[in-house]
């Protein structure tokens, strides 16, 4: 923090008599002016792969000739990146597959990890340590080293290059992480709410289903999009368990393309936007839920 | 809280909410049922499944052969073995530190009140918000040499002519490295903005009476607050970061001749380009045994942090 080397923010004799005789406000006020610099600078460096992302797409050019002759990189803007994704590849079936591939894994995903974490986090018996131990012993498995035998099983059993097949794969890649999310959020959950529905003749599953789950929501909800992410970015399984192009999810079908259309730049980003646009759509519109999640599910476990 | 909670929880109960067939053990382990299934059927059943195999000749088609021990006695003796090994090693080891305090230096920017804090905190995290495939065609193209921005920088301020990025032995590793930490360091940021913000003001005020400097009171009070945080986020990112395959894939292919290649994607090559089904098992269980054994002692270490009992 390059504010934090001038004087401390008490208005003393120093600061008065200084080189630039500045008063204590100010101080403050260039401090400010260079904390906002250095921050929205920082900012702009960050995002500017994604800004060029959309550049390039847009026009292929180097950076040299876009700072050189920005209007002419605006005068030269066409889509035809995005018509050679959508026309001459077959992006929107991998798109499709994505789609179809994340929604089913995440739906039943979540299904399961609710009551899950449900009883990790708030059942007592003996074991749910241990299981909860396993769970995470399972982050520690290589995927690459389940895709292989998955291959042959998936192969014996006819789910090879089917999409069914990946959403199986993926339900079981993705629930430790989704029950070890949401099991803290059931831990800090007042236990009389259950207690006074099974006092009214509710049994436990009745409970939970009518009077934990509606009040979990938020909470499924922000498992529900990590999950979702977690099975769009997928690589391996994908990449082992399918084999048509036309079945394909994004990432290994887009990975093709390095060899196929290594020059043309502006259809290689136009794709990449393309396939971070739904991404993008989940992130605003529940990005209080992704910050929320992000800071206390997985950084609090 | 949660372990306050579970500590009064384990005193006070009577032994017979602990019993294997009391109600509360049946529904505990009913419910946890699809997941036990799900898990057991795509993790661990192929786990040991892959262990078997590491045993075998197999290509995928013809019978496969016992051939016992051979095929680890076979990796610990290659040079080529070891060269992906330690790329995977220094990789995942430089990769979590940089993001580390990357996401800490984001954190103590972000740790005050100003005017669009809560967009800059969302413009930050917008990396985490692309897809893999799209951060490796993107960065890709910011390396490249004629077109990429990176060099195109390098040449206007008259430095180089340009570097060769990931086209080169040196720099390929590293470069794959700066795209990985640009994606996850906002989870480094937002976990350690989560925990400043649950420290308690006053003891920065006491500091302060006292006289100690910021440093002092980052060092003093800041630090040991987040470590618990800290020690959760490197134990996950280290073992996502070693099982991570996309950008290396995607990037170089492992390449210019190895010097970027990692475990996942040689045991794909091998076993999928190279039909040396056996022979990647067995590489996939030396690096099984590699992530078991990492992440059991920093359990251990650090059992307190992670929240076990």
């Amino acid at each position: 923090m390059a504010t934090d080397t001038q004087p401390d923010s008490i208005p003393d004799e120093r600061t008065k008599d200084g080189f630039l005789a500045l008063d204590y406000e100010q101080t403050q006020r260039v401090k400010g002016i260079g904390f906002h610099a250095l921050l929205w600078s920082l900012i702009a460096i960050v995002l500017f792969p994604v800004f060029w992302m959309l550049v390039v797409s847009l026009n292929q050019t180097g950076f040299e000739s876009f700072i050189g002759d920005p209007v002419g990189w605006v005068a030269g803007v066409d889509l035809s990146g995005y018509r050679q994704v959508w026309y001459q590849s077959d992006f929107r079936y991998w798109f499709r597959n994505s789609l179809i591939v994340s929604v089913g894994a995440t739906i039943l995903s979540v299904g399961v990890c609710t009551f899950g974490a449900y009883s990790i986090g708030r059942l007592r018996y003996r074991g749910r340590t241990a299981v909860a131990t396993f769970l995470l012993i399972t982050q520690m498995f290589p995927a690459i080293l389940l895709a292989i035998p998955l291959f042959l099983v998936f192969r014996d059993f006819g789910l090879f290059n089917t999409l069914t097949g990946l959403v199986i794969a993926y339900v079981a890649f993705t629930l430790p992480f989704a029950i070890w999310m949401l099991r803290g959020f059931y831990e800090n959950l007042p236990e009389s709410l259950e207690e006074a529905a099974m006092i009214d003749g509710s049994t436990r599953f009745g409970a939970v289903v009518r009077v934990v789950l509606p009040l979990s929501a938020p909470a499924i909800a922000t498992t529900a999009i990590f999950t979702w992410v977690l099975a769009w970015n997928e690589f391996v399984f994908a990449l082992v368990l399918i084999n048509d192009s036309s079945r394909k999810t994004l990432p290994p079908g887009m990975a093709e393309w390095i060899g196929q259309y290594a020059l043309n730049w502006d259809m290689l980003m136009a794709g990449a936007l393309g396939a971070t646009i739904p991404m993008l759509i989940v992130f605003f519109l529940l990005q209080s839920y992704i910050v929320k999640g992000l800071a206390e599910g997985v950084g609090k476990s | 809280m949660a372990t306050t909670t579970d500590k009064l929880r384990n005193f006070e109960l009577p032994r017979e909410y602990y019993h294997w067939f009391s109600k509360e053990s049946v529904w505990g382990w009913l419910f946890l049922l699809p997941s036990l299934l799900a898990l057991g059927l795509v993790s661990v059943y192929p786990l040991f499944r892959g262990i078997y195999l590491s045993f075998f000749e197999y290509d995928g088609i013809a019978d496969p052969e016992f051939v016992g021990l051979e095929h680890y006695v076979t990796i610990l003796g290659w040079t080529e073995f070891w060269v992906v090994m330690r790329n995977t090693l220094v990789w995942a080891f430089a990769a979590v530190v940089v993001m580390a305090l990357i996401g800490l230096g984001f954190a103590v920017l972000l740790n005050r009140d100003f005017r669009g804090r809560s967009v800059a905190t969302t413009l930050l995290l917008l990396p985490w918000a692309v897809p893999f495939i799209s951060i490796a065609l993107n960065w890709r193209l910011m390396y490249n040499f004629e077109l990429g921005p990176l060099n195109g920088f390098l040449r206007m301020t008259g430095i180089t002519e340009g570097l060769p990025w990931i086209a080169s032995s040196r720099y390929a590793l590293f470069s794959i490295m700066l795209a990985w930490v640009w994606r996850n360091f906002p989870f480094f940021m937002l976990t350690f903005l989560a925990g400043m913000k649950g420290i308690p003001g006053d003891l920065y005020e006491a500091a302060r009476v006292d006289g100690s400097t910021k440093l002092d009171q980052f060092r003093h009070i800041t630090m040991p607050f987040l470590q618990p945080i800290a020690v959760v986020m490197t134990l996950l990112m280290s073992l996502w970061t070693l099982n991570h395959f996309t950008l290396i894939y995607v990037m170089t292919g492992g390449g210019p001749g190895n010097t970027s290649m990692v475990l996942p994607v040689y045991i794909y090559e091998r076993a999928f380009h190279l039909s040396e089904m056996g022979l990647a098992s067995a590489i996939a269980v030396v690096m099984l045994i590699v992530m078991m054994t990492y992440g059991l002692i920093y359990l251990r270490l650090y059992r307190e942090d992670v929240g076990g009992k």
